[in-house]
């Protein structure tokens, strides 16, 4: 059964990685984060609302919200050629839209926001946590939003469902599925899952992509009380 | 959000070089505080993360198995690449390095290439066929000026605690043993130290709003005993030769206390 | 009912209140209910809820008072940076009736200001005006920038204090909404402001600031 389930890494089944976060990093950046997770790193920074001069680029009814993901060449275990590649292109518009229904875009109308996502070192996950660290990093600029968007992975390894996948579960395992969510309502701002499952895996997995979104939401609410509620 | 008070900081800042004070108190040849930290990125055969104050480099060494050239058959090869990440600073954008980014690489390069840092011959594996590829790749996480010393102390910092694998003949064939990690061939140590020209003062690691006022800088690569291994003027405005010889003393001064930093690093 | 106390951190999402209250800066309704929609300070005043950020943030508002920069001029306006997303437009209509030959005489580029908000239409342009009492350039004085819990507690809540500074030291002092303070004055008087700013700044929310700052201005 799953709960006897002792993974790889010696987590059980429904164990996250450890977690570090950390706002307000970067000096020039309107808004930062920086999350480690097992040896994940990653580094978020946030400029804008500015504004755009340019008509072509702006919209009239709301920011244009500009998301960039890039891993730096030595992040991964084979050298990545440094600018955009199909990976990196497609997650960028992912991780764009998985934020969009958090934020009040319709405030800053002719204006640019601009999130821009470096993973300093990948071991799987990173995708979600470029997201978990985008929400922090917009909360630091404080940009107006509805919630703190929450993120984390789930999967199967060894015909078990898991959360938080590393990199050895992602390669070797039967399917990987990363989540995220508005915790506040529980509504579904990104979904993507590569492998197989069954709908009744699918629908264990997502219970627990909810329970580990929740904790990390947890997370995050503390890290940004921390920076400013510090007495 | 533009500061609106940037003009008259920049008076502030003339009045208070008149004075031979700075903006952030420090003495005209003193660097803001420097920490390193080494094997900060696993997946890499060597990182450091450098901040020169407000200033954070973060950077890379992979290696790789790869043909040399055919000019150097039995030299290894070292190829360097800086990224001005977009996080760093407003001004900075995404696409291929621009001129700064690449000025940057060029000198830090040469600053290693030069010294020597790296005996090169002692990375061949089999001469004409296979060496040892380094990929330097210096990432510029935060930006408050005085890019090119940082650079370069991250880099060779990076290269200094740089371990790459045994490489083993089994039956002829090459093979990698990731068991057994060795360090670089070390053969000299090197740093670059800039010396910046504001108002007719010469100062050294400059703010990002010294830099925006600077007439001209020098950037001195030095070895360890003292010799020059790299000089790169930059900036619109000219020097004299004194002022050149000036900052050549400022800066070996400054390259010994940058010695004694790298020192410190576990190696 | 109130799901917050005054002066509580709230962060973004935060449920604030069911009640019918007017909506002040940083938050918004959803379903009946009022939530925070960025990390800041709940202020209730009176009937209005607002959520006060922690930083430099300032969106443009009619009728507040503001400090800007010239950056560039046309025939028809000149633009000026009013520290906040979106730049502020002043019509040279405004100097008509003054009667001036040239109008570069009496506003230049890098000129710094002191005007109010006009208009703000529906895509955040911002219309500035001078013509009203007590508004104009500034010829001398200092500007400090700073965040906005410190506007906030010397201008909104406080306004008493920096009539007390001015009275006791014999200095000027504005407090513009969007951040900038601009204080004229002996040195040495404008450098002791300038030591209490820092310590509002510091710690806005602090127990008893408004004690300790106030006897910290008497015995200027």
């Amino acid at each position: 059964m799953n709960e006897q389930f002792i993974r790889k890494d010696g987590r059980p089944f429904n164990s996250l990685r450890n977690m570090k976060m950390e706002i307000g990093v970067l000096n020039n950046a309107d808004g930062s984060a920086y999350i480690e997770c097992g040896n994940n790193k990653i580094l978020v920074g946030v400029y804008g609302p500015k504004e755009l001069y340019s008509k072509k680029h702006s919209k009239p009814d709301g920011a244009v919200l500009r998301c960039k993901y890039n891993m730096i060449p030595f992040s991964v275990t084979e050298r990545k050629r440094p600018g955009p590649d199909r990976r990196s292109t497609e997650i960028s518009k992912l991780i764009s839209e998985a934020i969009t229904p958090a934020i009040f875009l319709e405030k800053y109308p002719r204006s640019s926001i601009d999130v821009s996502i470096e993973v300093l070192e990948a071991e799987g996950g990173t995708r979600c946590l470029g997201i978990v660290g985008a929400s922090l990093a917009l909360a630091d600029a404080e940009i107006p939003m509805k919630d703190l968007i929450s993120a984390c992975a789930v999967g199967k390894v060894d015909n078990h469902i898991v959360v938080d996948l590393s990199e050895e579960e992602d390669q070797t395992g039967q399917a990987d599925m990363p989540v995220a969510i508005m915790p506040r309502t529980g509504e579904i701002t990104f979904l993507q899952m590569d492998g197989n499952l069954s709908v009744p895996e699918f629908e264990e997995a997502m219970q627990l992509a909810y329970d580990g979104c929740y904790y990390i939401n947890q997370l995050q609410q503390q890290t940004l009380l921390k920076k400013y509620g510090g007495e | 959000m533009v500061n609106i008070l940037s003009e008259v900081s920049k008076e502030r800042i003339f009045d208070l070089l008149n004075h031979d004070q700075r903006i952030d108190e420090r003495n005209f040849i003193q660097y803001r505080d420097i920490t390193i930290r080494t094997d900060y990125i696993s997946k890499a055969e060597g990182s450091a993360m450098v901040s020169v104050g407000g200033t954070t480099v973060l950077a890379g060494v992979k290696a790789q198995i790869g043909t040399p050239f055919s000019n150097a058959p039995d030299k290894g090869i070292i190829i360097t690449n800086t990224e001005l990440l977009a996080i760093a600073s407003r001004h900075f954008e995404y696409g291929p390095p621009n001129k700064f980014a690449v000025e940057i690489s060029r000198v830090v390069d040469r600053t290693i290439r030069e010294a020597p840092l790296i005996d090169l011959e002692k990375l061949c594996i089999v001469e004409g066929s296979k060496v040892w590829k380094l990929h330097i790749d210096i990432n510029i996480l935060d930006f408050d000026g005085n890019l090119m010393d940082a650079a370069c102390l991250a880099a060779v910092s990076a290269l200094l605690t740089t371990k790459i694998p045994a490489i083993k003949f089994v039956n002829d064939e090459i093979s990698i043993d990731t068991e057994h990690l060795t360090k670089l061939p070390i053969k000299n140590r090197s740093v670059l130290c800039t010396v910046v020209k504001i108002n007719d003062k010469m100062i050294v690691d400059p703010l990002y709003v010294e830099e925006t006022l600077m007439d001209a800088s020098l950037s001195i690569g030095f070895r360890e005993d003292g010799t020059l291994c790299a000089i790169q003027k930059c900036g619109l405005n000219i020097l004299t030769a004194q002022e050149v010889m000036q900052s050549m003393n400022i800066a070996f001064n400054m390259s010994r206390e940058l010695f004694s930093i790298l020192d410190t690093i576990n190696q | 009912m109130m799901f917050v106390d005054n002066k509580e951190i709230v962060l973004p999402g935060h449920l604030l209140s069911d009640s019918n209250l007017t909506l002040g800066r940083g938050t918004f309704r959803e379903d009946g209910k009022i939530y925070s929609n960025m990390t800041g300070i709940v202020f209730l005043d009176s009937d209005t809820i607002s959520v006060i950020p922690f930083k430099y943030t300032y969106k443009p508002k009619y009728g507040d008072l503001i400090i800007g920069r010239v950056t560039s001029s046309s025939y028809s306006s000149w633009t000026i940076n009013i520290n906040s997303t979106y730049q502020g437009y002043l019509s040279t209509s405004e100097l008509y009736d003054k009667n001036e030959q040239n109008m570069n005489q009496i506003i230049n580029i890098k000129d710094i200001l002191l005007l109010r908000v006009a208009q703000v239409d529906e895509i955040n342009r911002v219309k500035l005006t001078i013509r009203s009492h007590g508004l104009g350039k500034f010829n001398q004085g200092t500007i400090v920038r700073v965040k906005q819990p410190t506007v906030h507690f010397l201008s909104e809540e406080n306004a008493f204090l920096t009539s007390m500074i001015q009275e006791y030291t014999c200095t000027d002092m504005i407090v513009a909404k969007n951040g900038l303070i601009w204080i004229n004055g002996l040195k040495e008087n404008v450098d002791k402001i300038l030591k209490i700013i820092e310590e509002i700044e510091n710690q806005p929310f602090k127990h008893n600031l408004i004690k300790i700052v106030q006897s910290k201005i008497m015995n200027l």
